[in-house]
């Protein structure tokens, strides 16, 4: 299904691209698959956040895509507007159990893995030593190298959680950047799956965004 | 910001109505563009590659028509994957100067030049070898644009976009990296340590292999 009725360009408005994770997804999403947009960065917890966040998203949240006048928010509904407007749907891997997995576990990364997300919150410039991991936090951190033993050995070929570079990569992408700046331990098979995400130049190039910003916030940057 | 380093870039026809579906670009002001390359010769190891981008989310290269209107009759400028163009840079057409049109709207598109490494055709490649390029693009800087280079930290691989490329740099252990979905890869010099003298070994021929900077800019 396509959608290419306007000649408009897209405008993906995100926060910090040191802490806000939901941001990276669809950015990451569409750099890789080399769909041009135009980029807005709202500083988190700024009077300049408060005021563009009410000019850009209806839900007061970043990320948000703006395509005339479309305005899609939430980083899922995003990445399967991308999908099928500028991907010809292969955001998706082939074949529809593998598809039906892949929105399976992007779901599960979606709505679940809270403790993950409140006591290792994305910051790319940090680098924690002898990070202590609370029993919930590796609970999520278990189930979720499970899921990527279980999609790689179902993938096969490729290095990706199925094969080629997926909407689920991006989905995960955030967590591959906590388990680095955390020293979380892996194994091998996770850690082979970590080395090509991290391999990605358009992540490469987010860390180095997030690298040069200036702004710190102390919640954060207070964690390890 | 880390990027692949650039040589040069121009935004084409850049101030003028976006709604307009052809644009024009004076010759000269890509020549301009192309100049630096002239000297890129003399270096064994470096080629300059140039591509064409559009801004434009639904454009894919394939889609972009560049035609140079010479007095001698129109030169069409053939638009390759990933963008990659030969353009043609001459001393009859820089002081004929003619207008080079394009089927995009004006301001779309970025006509950009990138100094490469050589070999790009070869499966395997030590890492020695990508050193020695490396080396090559900072004379080159020095010598063209009397400038440091930047900061380079590694590679960055282009392969066809849409194919499924690997590499793997075999050291003392092995790493596996996939291309994205663009066919492109980062190898930063902490992946291949010069102590394990590492060969590069990709699962096909890359299109080209750029420098890559870690310089904040």
């Amino acid at each position: 299904m396509t959608d290419k009725t306007s000649n408009d360009a897209l405008t993906l408005v995100i926060g910090n691209k040191n802490y806000s994770s939901w941001s990276l997804r669809p950015w990451l999403l569409m750099r890789c698959f080399g769909v041009a947009f135009d980029e807005v960065r709202l500083p988190l917890e700024t009077p300049e956040f408060e005021t563009g966040v009410r000019r850009w998203s209806p839900s007061g949240r970043v990320p948000v895509l703006h395509r005339g006048d479309l305005v899609v928010w939430d980083s899922l509904a995003i990445s399967e507007y991308v999908n099928e407007t500028y991907l010809d749907g292969r955001g998706w891997p082939d074949g529809a159990q593998s598809r039906a997995v892949a929105r399976a576990v992007s779901a599960e990364m979606h709505s679940g893995f809270q403790t993950l997300r409140n006591e290792l919150p994305l910051n790319c410039r940090r680098r924690a030593h002898n990070f202590v991991v609370s029993p919930d936090a590796r609970r999520d951190i278990e189930r979720i190298t499970r899921i990527w033993r279980e999609c790689r050995a179902r993938a096969g070929e490729g290095a990706y959680l199925f094969g080629a570079f997926s909407i689920a990569d991006a989905m995960y992408a955030p967590v591959v950047l906590r388990f680095e700046t955390y020293a979380i331990e892996i194994g091998e098979v996770e850690r082979h799956y970590t080395d090509s995400i991290l391999a990605l130049p358009a992540l490469k190039e987010w860390l180095a965004a997030a690298e040069a910003e200036g702004q710190a916030l102390p919640k954060y940057d207070a964690v390890a | 910001m880390r990027l692949p380093v650039l040589l040069a870039s121009i935004v084409l026809a850049a101030a003028a109505n976006a709604d307009e579906a052809v644009s024009t670009t004076p010759y000269a002001t890509l020549y301009q563009v192309l100049s630096p390359v002239q000297t890129i010769g003399k270096y064994d190891r470096l080629v300059a590659i140039e591509r064409i981008e559009s801004k434009m989310p639904d454009v894919k290269s394939a889609d972009i028509r560049v035609v140079i209107h010479a007095k001698s009759g129109a030169i069409a400028v053939p638009v390759g994957q990933d963008g990659v163009v030969n353009f043609p840079a001459t001393n009859a057409l820089r002081e004929e100067n003619p207008p080079v049109e394009t089927n995009q709207p004006k301001g779309s598109l970025a006509f950009i030049v990138n100094v490469a490494l050589r070999g790009a055709d070869r499966l395997r490649v030590p890492w020695n070898d990508v050193e020695a390029g490396l080396e090559q693009v900072k004379a080159f800087y020095a010598e063209s644009r009397g400038a440091t280079a930047p900061a380079i930290s590694g590679i960055e691989v282009h392969f066809a976009p849409g194919t499924p490329a690997m590499l793997t740099i075999e050291g003392k252990t092995e790493r596996l990296l996939m291309a994205d979905p663009a066919g492109r890869l980062v190898v930063t010099r902490d992946m291949a340590p010069e102590s394990e003298k590492p060969v590069l070994a990709f699962s096909r021929a890359p299109e080209f292999v750029l420098p890559y900077s870690d310089e904040k800019k």
